[in-house]
């Protein structure tokens, strides 16, 4: 019995100091993390809507599936365009893409914001040599047929995935916004 | 030579955690495709290493040995939560690379092997020099293992361009596979180089 209760003090002990340790490295580091993110998430907002000085998220704009998050792109308060966060599935998981559009819902910018594909060949769908294909005009995107953009050699999977999901969103935003 | 520096010096080649101990492979073979994600996997490994080892040592009479290894755990897996926010408020790039290899740095058995067969058992001294020599052991090996990936996958190291645009990437050293290859032509290498200097008498 007293063994028992050695051990399971010793134990208690141990997770005690830690999770109390743990909860101070929390306080001091999380707004520098959050702060992190958020500047990510501008930044990259910018890059998809160029024009917009400002953003603001559109909470009134309702999300269908596979979309995380719409931002506002505003210049002098008025609405120039959108940020659309969506989700597709790759090879190696989801894909998160953030595309800007703008009012006549033509793509003005695209970005991989998250990923985990094969390093090398899907990871490449982060590059700007098969991400501008999209910026081309939205045919490209939209062809009745078949999408206009030239996937990666190697990576049909993700580079499909990216395609197909900024596909559908172009599509059915369209009905959305207008 | 003194005990310390004796016990500093075997991680760096004699006992080097991932070349003649072979452990800690998870990390060794998936992180490796650049040299500088090699450098901050080691580097998060050396501070959990030592870390652990300092707090380990220090208490290694205080804890019942039935209950010793989550003990161990519990220290280890705290340190690497600092290390995880750590990186995530100070290098949120490197933070985003080693993903979800940053928090399996808990079940890293070079770790929990240093705390268990060295840290609980030795002085606080021989146990950080222990740490420190095994961290940067590691760190070497990951950082040579990711300078080669990185040479023939992409053409740079450390992100500088070496090879010029016309090389066009050996794709297999970016994948694990080159990971596999280049570690066992590293551990040949060594096999190699320890054959020579046997006969001189060195060590």
């Amino acid at each position: 019995m007293n063994e028992t209760l050695r051990l399971t003090s010793t134990l208690t002990i141990i997770c005690i100091l830690s999770a109390v340790a743990l909860s101070f490295v929390y306080e001091s580091m999380n707004p520098i993390i959050e702060e992190n993110k958020n500047n990510r998430l501008m930044a990259a907002l910018k890059e998809v809507v160029p024009l917009a000085d400002n953003f603001e998220e559109a909470r009134d704009i309702e999300k269908f599936e596979g979309i995380e998050f719409i931002f506002k792109g505003l210049k002098d308060n008025r609405i120039i365009g959108y940020a659309i966060l969506s989700e597709a599935s790759g090879y190696g998981g989801d894909i998160k893409i953030l595309t800007g559009i703008n009012i006549e819902v033509e793509i003005t910018g695209i970005k991989i914001m998250e990923h985990l594909e094969t390093p090398g060949l899907g990871a490449r769908i982060e590059e700007r040599e098969f991400l501008d294909q999209f910026t081309m005009g939205v045919d490209a995107v939209t062809e009745a047929t078949k999408p206009n953009i030239d996937a990666i050699t190697g990576a049909t999977v993700s580079s499909t995935a990216v395609i197909s999901t900024v596909r559908e969103l172009i599509g059915s935003i369209d009905i959305e916004i207008k | 030579m003194p005990q310390p520096i004796k016990d500093f010096m075997k991680g760096l080649w004699k006992q080097n955690p991932a070349l003649r101990l072979i452990l800690g492979m998870c990390p060794t073979l998936a992180v490796t495709n650049m040299a500088v994600n090699g450098l901050a996997m080691g580097l998060a490994t050396l501070f959990v290493l030592v870390a652990s080892g300092i707090i380990i040592s220090l208490v290694r009479n205080l804890i019942p040995s039935k209950v010793r290894i989550p003990c161990y755990i519990v220290v280890i897996a705290s340190f690497v939560t600092v290390a995880d926010y750590f990186l995530a408020a100070f290098f949120s790039d490197m933070h985003k690379v080693l993903g979800i290899y940053l928090p399996l740095v808990v079940v890293n058995c070079i770790i929990l092997g240093r705390m268990e067969a060295f840290a609980s058992k030795n002085p606080l001294l021989n146990s950080i020099a222990d740490a420190f020599g095994m961290g940067i052991g590691f760190t070497w090996a990951l950082v040579l293992l990711g300078s080669v990936r990185e040479f023939f996958g992409f053409g740079t190291v450390f992100g500088l361009t070496l090879l010029g645009s016309w090389y066009p990437g050996m794709l297999v050293m970016k994948l694990p596979t080159g990971a596999f290859i280049t570690l066992g032509l590293m551990i040949a290498l060594m096999n190699i180089i320890n054959e020579r200097i046997k006969p001189s008498g060195a060590q």
